[in-house]
């Protein structure tokens, strides 16, 4: 098995059409294997989106109204929710994509002992998912009035982080809190791309007399721009909806979609299910543009990674 | 080289310290149950209550459970679409991306009114799934798929899946051997990151366990985090560094197989 | 169950006793509230407590007030915008909270001196949030519902409240034909603070809400 394996995958990488045209079969026979996924994203995907479009239109006492989607624009909240919400996403979505980038690369690129990459990856997996209570409880803990870091710098240096109006209650420190799961998220989708970049690139640019400046300009960073800049988006997307982290970080007093749209869903103070998915359809909207942005940067990018 | 070395041990020291102190804060503000002084009392008392492994035992079956249905549902399609119909992918690509599109606070009270008696046919509710755990355990996959998808589509592409399948095929194999012996271990690593993503995400869901009333884990830890002090703390570092040691040995268990070598500079 | 102040001594050199005392420089990044103005009645109630002492026990300027009192909080920086709950206060974030008195005495008794805390009710500004039970109009057996709210209104019942810290309603009355344990009258706050509790009507309860919830982030933020 061992020796069949490593011959076949190294002679064909990816699978590149072959000499023959690849056959016609249109056949129903083609797409039954294909029914249960779909099947599976009508019935517990789309179904359940479309009546978000569908209810964004219902009125608090169950009939057919327009205010909900006019809402949106007017109302200066929600306005300002929807500018919070992407400024935030977008901060994290470029500091998470440059410096986890440059983590990525140091561990699998940089020279560094083979054993921390795994470290490091193995890691990411579990950092992305932490969120929530936990994690706003550490960066408190951390960093808070009475946060361990707080303490320290007052009593080893006598500096005083909230001098000058620093709070990590502020879009800045929300960012700083959400680039735990925006690092590690870049690292692991990075990771696989970084290993599709041939070290006979750099060695043929090094041959030809290039440094390695030629070799990032003109080469590597062409081919991972495409991957570079679609996990920017999917670490975008990641922030816009995150709501677990925020909510319990500083519950509504920072003005986020996500925070509005749980406010109208639950609680027992206001309660406008139709109003809540007029937000959430917003929220939809924005996504999918951003999504259609990281698919046709994908396509570029598999040309690459045979 | 040299240079490049220490910009890399720049870089790792860095983004250590940002990872590791948070962790630190909480694992020393979790010691601290008994006043004035550093102990593990908050674990014992974490670990005494009969609700963690109730519900933390139900957290893990249904990770079970989704990690089967999401292999079986991923792991078939993704294959037939990059040997048969690479059309298709992305087209299945979107649909895996659409959890990211769509919030899951949202999503799952579409479901919940749809499945809770809101599809009617001729009046009367069809397919009335509140009250199972079908929906959650669906609302996990759907949660999973973009992890689990993008895993296997790597995996599959770092092996010529055509090739082997048409050689396969040509010198006599059956489908079951196919699959059974050609295609799943060349995508053992693949699978496994997939699983390990998967379990982890479903151990700390909070959102549709909690909107669908499921004891799971997540709201236990939410819930104990809102009523309790020391004890939560205690519980999250004992679940991040569980997760992480999970992952750690699939990491291991999975070492030595095409991609790594393949990978290997 | 007024709103109260639970108090962290560890870092206070002096405990505020009532609402305009939050207001001041030492107080400076030490005050949250347990909850959400957007989701939590009880947050809702905390602005309209805190307007009640401004006005003096007007209710119908409450509302208004309460959100120019946190407006100058947040100004002062002495209101930390966190949802506050056991293991913040424990952890020295969140050294004043504001809560019902049921939960603050409970989050005393939880955290058993570990750090201690301090319950006051402030001098003026005492709301009762009542709590209502219903029996549905369709319950599959509503005698029995109805028996089960003759246990709950009873003295035994109504002690089992107690013992939880929340003021059952026929509180007056108990203590009027003491009926109350002593041991269990020793660990609540004193019963002349509630003798000024005020208690709102339904309607205004849901104008006051409103009225909060719609202003909050106009008035405290500027937004």
């Amino acid at each position: 098995m061992g020796i069949t394996n490593k011959t076949l995958t190294a002679q064909s990488k990816g699978d590149a059409p072959t000499a023959r045209p690849p056959s016609k079969k249109t056949a129903v026979v083609n797409w039954l294997p294909l029914l249960p996924f779909f099947l599976f994203a009508a019935l517990f995907l789309f179904l359940p989106s479309i009546s978000i479009f569908v209810r964004s239109f219902e009125s608090v006492d169950g009939g057919f109204t327009f205010d909900n989607i006019i809402a949106l624009f007017t109302v200066q909240d929600f306005v300002n929710a929807y500018k919070t919400s992407l400024t935030i996403s977008v901060i994290t979505a470029l500091g998470g994509a440059v410096f986890g980038f440059l983590l990525a690369y140091a561990v699998i690129l940089g020279g560094l002992p083979k054993g921390l990459r795994t470290f490091m990856t193995t890691f990411s997996g579990v950092a992305s998912n932490f969120a929530g209570v936990p994690l706003a409880f550490a960066f408190i803990a951390t960093m808070g009035n009475a946060g361990l870091v707080t303490r320290w710098l007052e009593s080893a240096f006598e500096i005083d982080i909230h001098a000058g109006g620093f709070t990590i209650y502020s879009i800045t420190g929300l960012s700083i809190v959400y680039m735990y799961f925006q690092f590690p998220l870049m690292v692991l989708i990075m990771a696989p791309a970084l290993d599709g970049l041939h070290r006979e690139w750099n060695e043929a640019c090094a041959n030809l007399g290039g440094t390695n400046w030629h070799y990032w300009r003109y080469i590597a960073f062409p081919i991972l721009l495409p991957s570079l800049l679609g996990t920017t988006i999917l670490l975008f997307g990641n922030a816009f909806g995150a709501y677990a982290t925020a909510y319990a970080f500083s519950g509504s007093f920072i003005n986020l979609v996500p925070i509005l749209i749980g406010a109208q869903m639950q609680g027992d103070v206001l309660f406008n299910p139709g109003l809540g998915n007029a937000l959430a359809l917003g929220m939809v909207f924005i996504m999918g543009i951003s999504m259609i942005g990281y698919i046709t940067l994908q396509r570029r990018a598999a040309r690459w990674l045979r | 080289m040299k240079s490049k070395n220490i910009w890399a041990w720049i870089i790792l020291i860095i983004g250590l310290v940002y990872f590791f102190l948070p962790l630190l804060a909480t694992f020393e503000f979790s010691l601290k149950m008994i006043k004035d002084r550093y102990t593990f009392e908050a674990y014992r008392v974490a670990f005494t209550d009969r609700q963690f492994y109730l519900n933390f035992g139900y957290s893990f079956l249904w990770a079970m459970l989704t990690i089967v249905i999401s292999l079986l549902l991923v792991v078939p399609t993704a294959y037939w679409v990059h040997w048969r119909m690479p059309k298709m992918r992305p087209w299945v690509e979107f649909v895996t991306l659409m959890p990211f599109v769509v919030p899951a606070v949202v999503l799952v009270f579409g479901m919940s009114r749809l499945y809770g008696g809101g599809l009617k046919l001729f009046g009367t509710p069809i397919l009335v799934l509140t009250g199972t755990p079908i929906l959650l355990i669906a609302g996990y996959v759907v949660l999973s798929l973009p992890y689990m998808f993008r895993a296997v589509d790597t995996g599959l592409r770092a092996i010529d899946v055509r090739t082997l399948t048409e050689s396969a095929l040509s010198l006599g194999a059956g489908w079951r051997v196919i699959i059974t012996q050609i295609i799943f271990p060349n995508l053992r690593t693949a699978i496994l990151s997939g699983v390990f993503l998967t379990f982890a995400i479903v151990m700390g869901e909070f959102t549709f366990a909690s909107l669908l009333y499921w004891p799971a884990f997540g709201p236990y830890m939410e819930e104990i985090g809102a009523m309790r002090a020391y004890t939560p703390q205690a519980l999250a570092v004992v679940s991040f560094l569980l997760t992480w040691g999970s992952i750690g040995l699939m990491q291991w268990i999975g070492r030595g197989s095409v991609q790594e070598v393949t990978a290997a500079h | 169950m007024p709103q109260l102040l639970q108090v962290r001594q560890q870092y206070l050199k002096n405990t505020p006793q009532d609402w305009e005392d939050l207001l001041k420089p030492e107080y400076k990044g030490k005050v949250a509230m347990a909850g959400d103005v957007l989701k939590s009645n009880q947050s809702v109630m905390t602005v309209f407590a805190s307007g009640l002492s401004r006005s003096g026990g007007d209710k119908t300027k409450a509302a208004e007030m309460g959100l120019q009192f946190w407006k100058e909080m947040n100004d002062a920086g002495n209101f930390i915008p966190v949802i506050a709950d056991q293991g913040k206060i424990a952890q020295g974030e969140t050294p004043i909270v504001l809560e019902w008195d049921y939960l603050a005495l409970a989050n005393r008794d939880g955290l058993a001196g570990n750090p201690e805390l301090e319950i006051v009710v402030p001098k003026t500004g005492v709301l009762a949030g009542p709590y209502a039970g219903g029996i549905s109009a369709y319950a599959p057996h509503p005698y029995a519902a109805r028996l089960w709210w003759e246990f709950v209104m009873s003295d035994e019942g109504q002690l089992i409240y107690l013992k939880g810290y929340a003021h059952p309603i026929r509180f007056n009355d108990m203590a009027a034909r003491g009926v109350i344990p002593a041991d269990l009258a020793a660990k609540l706050p004193p019963a002349e603070s509630y003798a000024n509790a005020v208690f709102l009507t339904v309607d205004e309860l849901q104008a006051s809400s409103a009225y909060i919830t719609e202003n909050w982030r106009k008035v405290v933020y500027g937004e």
